[in-house]
């Protein structure tokens, strides 16, 4: 014998037509002695009329207007501001999951440069330390304008679509020894050991968060996807050397070919002014593309134009990441004043 | 074009291709919206962000789900954004689902009256807007939208189980608010009083 709140629960069902024949023959038996029941199907039914005829007409012009902000859009490649502020592409705990990333290799290079440090373990090190990042810690405090201003449609979106190119396998991002960037080949040249792979890590500048729950660690499998704000070439520890922005975004080909000018190939690699560079990633952001954003920590930095307000903070920061690599006689601390930043833009090869 | 040719060529970039998407399911969409909010202004933002959410979506959509899924989650969660920070607005940090109050929502007059001059209609209209938040939406996708159990599951990223008894703790909850407002007539069971 079933309880009245189980005979609900038939009633329930009933109405959407997906009650069994011999539960139903049990619920009419049931009802036709119990009035209590009979009542809440008649109320239910009464709900269910009411209900069924409720869908109301989008206001006259409706599709026009989304019309015209989807033409709007589609007309400047590069996201209106509009979007730029009301997206978050990408769940907060990857955003700070590369920002302590970051950090951790800071920490690191730091160590190093207090432990003198040797050639050729710190690349092992820094690659486990984000390696390592890139499964723990999220931070628990994710109250910012981004997620002030941002829509769960925008993060359905990055959820329900944005799961795809980067593999697992790629963390960390190479960059081509013979990228043709002139001026990379330029740096490597000088200052890199040609042979010793680069190592790159994430970076973010949410550098006012540094809250970090592991517990929020949901080991999520899908692919990792970074991404950083704007301002994060301001931190001290992106201003030196090459910042990478590796996608197969098929927005990323069709804007280095309306922008450059260029075909998009595989593993190509695409200098960009740190306004084009913003454009870009603004771009992926908006549209919830995913993307793998990295830089080198040890190499010198090349000549660019694109930075001049670093601070000398900035300069010690470079330089204790830079002397476990470099011995210091190789560099004398005058080329590193400057310490500017290459963007380039990678299709994920 | 069917509506998965569509879905690809909006996906490619064409905006025509969208526009009859936009078309198609524009009532719809605008009705979950307005459904779930209670308010017709706020209804056409959120309609108008779920579709460009889409738009910006589609070029990496796979079609997992169907498109109508897809756009009613980007709805749905869309709305209930909307609701948070209504509730926010209003003072309350408490983001749990079902504490989730909708008393501040606007439920005055708008043009959707016309269509909700029966009594009966309207009465139950106001009472859907004092559900919880989850029962709302799994009763507005259920009877307005008309979605089958399984489509309600794939929108809400639930099971079925879930997706059967939420909607029938739902009919329940919003019979109870319509009891207690003196909107039914019927008999109230002894577990309800």
């Amino acid at each position: 014998m079933r309880t009245c709140e189980e005979y609900e629960a038939l009633i329930s069902a009933f109405i959407d037509g997906a009650l069994a024949d011999e539960d139903r023959a049990e619920l009419m038996a049931h009802m036709a002695e119990c009035p209590a029941c009979q009542a809440y199907f008649d109320d239910q039914i009464a709900i269910h009329d009411a209900l069924a005829d409720m869908e109301v007409k989008a206001p006259e012009g409706f599709a026009d207007r989304v019309m015209a902000q989807v033409r709007q859009e589609s007309r400047q490649a590069p996201v209106s501001e509009k979007q730029e502020k009301k997206t978050v592409p990408f769940p907060l705990w990857r955003r700070y999951a590369a920002m302590a990333a970051c950090c951790a290799i800071v920490a690191i290079a730091g160590f190093w440069a207090f432990n003198g440090g040797q050639l050729g373990t710190g690349n092992v090190a820094a690659d486990t330390a984000l390696m390592d990042s890139r499964s723990a810690p999220v931070v628990e405090n994710q109250e910012n304008d981004a997620a002030e201003s941002s829509t769960p449609a925008d993060a359905a979106v990055a959820d329900a679509v944005g799961d795809a190119p980067l593999s697992d396998e790629q963390p960390v991002q190479e960059a081509p020894a013979d990228a043709p960037v002139p001026e990379t080949d330029d740096r490597a040249a000088e200052g890199q050991d040609a042979g010793e792979p680069e190592t790159f890590s994430v970076t973010t500048a949410d550098s006012e968060t540094d809250r970090v729950d592991s517990a929020e660690n949901r080991g999520d499998s899908s692919p990792e996807q970074y991404a950083a704000k704007d301002s994060f070439v301001s931190t001290a520890y992106a201003t030196a050397g090459t910042v990478t922005l590796t996608t197969d975004s098929a927005l990323a080909e069709a804007w280095v070919a309306e922008n450059l000018g260029q075909t998009w190939e595989a593993g190509a690699s695409y200098a960009l002014t740190v306004e084009q560079f913003d454009q870009v990633q603004a771009l992926l952001e908006a549209n919830g593309e995913s993307f793998l954003l990295a830089m080198p920590m040890e190499e010198e930095a090349p000549v660019s134009d694109s930075l001049d307000d670093d601070t000398e903070e900035t300069e010690e920061a470079l330089e204790s990441s830079e002397e476990p690599i470099e011995p210091a006689d190789d560099i004398p601390a005058e080329e590193e004043e400057e310490a500017p930043v290459f963007y380039v833009l990678q299709a994920a090869p | 074009m069917t509506e998965q040719e569509l879905v690809r060529a909006a996906a490619g970039g064409d905006t025509e291709a969208f526009a009859r998407l936009v078309r198609t399911y524009e009532n719809k969409i605008y009705s979950l919206a307005f459904r779930m909010c209670g308010s017709a202004d706020d209804a056409g933002d959120i309609a108008q962000e779920a579709f460009l959410a889409a738009w910006r979506g589609l070029p990496s959509f796979r079609g997992d789900s169907g498109f109508a899924t897809w756009l009613y989650r980007l709805t749905s969660n869309a709305a209930i954004d909307y609701l948070r920070r209504q509730k926010k607005q209003r003072g309350d940090m408490s983001l749990d689902d079902e504490e989730l109050g909708l008393d501040a929502v606007d439920t005055g007059p708008g043009p959707q009256d016309a269509a909700e001059r029966t009594e009966v209609r309207s009465v139950v209209a106001a009472g859907l807007q004092e559900l919880s938040e989850g029962h709302r939406q799994v009763l507005v996708l259920r009877e307005i939208q008309g979605l089958s159990y399984e489509e309600i599951a794939d929108v809400l990223e639930v099971d079925l189980g879930t997706v059967k008894s939420r909607i029938s703790r739902a009919r329940s909850a919003l019979r109870k608010i319509l009891l207690q407002k003196g909107n039914l007539s019927g008999y109230l069971p002894s577990n309800l009083k």
